[in-house]
């Protein structure tokens, strides 16, 4: 047995094992884990705090329905992105909602540090307005920080269309922005 | 400026309410239908275990007066077969 193997058995199941056996508190251990990244994927896509924690839960609530596929750690990370993205597409395409309220924006508890946070917002308010698609993809690149080979392999589309989308995007903020500055 | 820079802070990661966890809990407890089951399955064996003994005392009550109305049947058919032979020898002395 390799010192690695010895040390992994040592350590014991991990909360993800564990979940998977049927343990709530390890469950919700991954719920605190990983809430940020799956509240702030929807967040971001709709700009609606209610919208967007409705989105998490029902998210959290189809991983403990699927625990039993998830093989790793990263593959728990790669699936709730893959699913919180799905379901904001999914959900725009059912409700043809283009949700750009930026009311409760500010009592957000982020760290964000910003050196221009009416730009910041502005962004915001742009990537809101943007195509389901390119907005996902916007948001999975700067959120994230994922690059375009990720990325695809999360919203299903082949990496040329996910770097046209993006350089789309791109171009279609760099024209707001310098329409309104 | 530099468009790629300004999309990253702008796009940092925000926190939920803090009981986004435990209302996500709440849904998972309501939905699991094994802990309603596991449920219903404890009731039914308590009541049921309740109902079994309570029928399997009835039924030793019941078969203990028919034993007593037996015994009492075969005390006063003793008597009065006892009763006749006293009365039969007093009919013969007179």
């Amino acid at each position: 047995m390799t010192a690695f193997a010895t040390e992994a058995l040592l350590a014991g199941p991990t909360p993800l094992e564990r979940a998977r056996e049927g343990d709530h508190e390890a469950f919700a251990g991954i719920i605190a884990e990983h809430q940020r990244m799956v509240f702030s994927l929807a967040y971001h896509f709709f700009h609606d705090r209610s919208r967007a924690e409705e989105i998490a839960q029902d998210v959290f609530l189809q991983l403990f329905r699927n625990l039993s596929r998830i093989e790793s750690e990263s593959h728990l990370v790669h699936w709730l992105r893959q699913v919180t993205s799905r379901r904001c597409i999914d959900q725009v395409r059912r409700t043809r909602l283009r949700a750009v309220t930026l009311d409760d924006a500010g009592d957000l508890a982020g760290t964000e540090s910003h050196a221009d946070p009416l730009l910041g917002r502005r962004l915001r308010e742009l990537i809101a307005g943007l195509p389901p698609k390119q907005r996902v993809i916007v948001t999975l690149r700067y959120q994230e920080d994922l690059d375009p080979s990720e990325i695809c392999r999360i919203v299903g589309l082949p990496v040329n269309t996910v770097k046209s989308h993006l350089h789309r995007a791109l171009r279609a903020l760099r024209k707001q922005l310098g329409e309104t500055a | 400026m530099n468009l790629e820079n300004e999309l990253k802070a702008a796009l940092q990661r925000k926190s939920p309410r803090p009981d986004l966890g435990r209302r996500v809990m709440a849904r998972v407890e309501r939905r699991n239908p094994y802990r309603a089951i596991a449920a219903a399955l404890l009731l039914t064996a308590v009541l049921g275990g309740w109902t079994a003994r309570e029928i399997q005392h009835r039924r030793e009550g019941e078969r203990a007066r028919q034993e007593v109305l037996i015994a009492l049947r075969i005390t006063t058919e003793k008597l009065r077969t006892a009763q006749q032979y006293v009365h039969d020898i007093g009919s013969e002395r007179q």
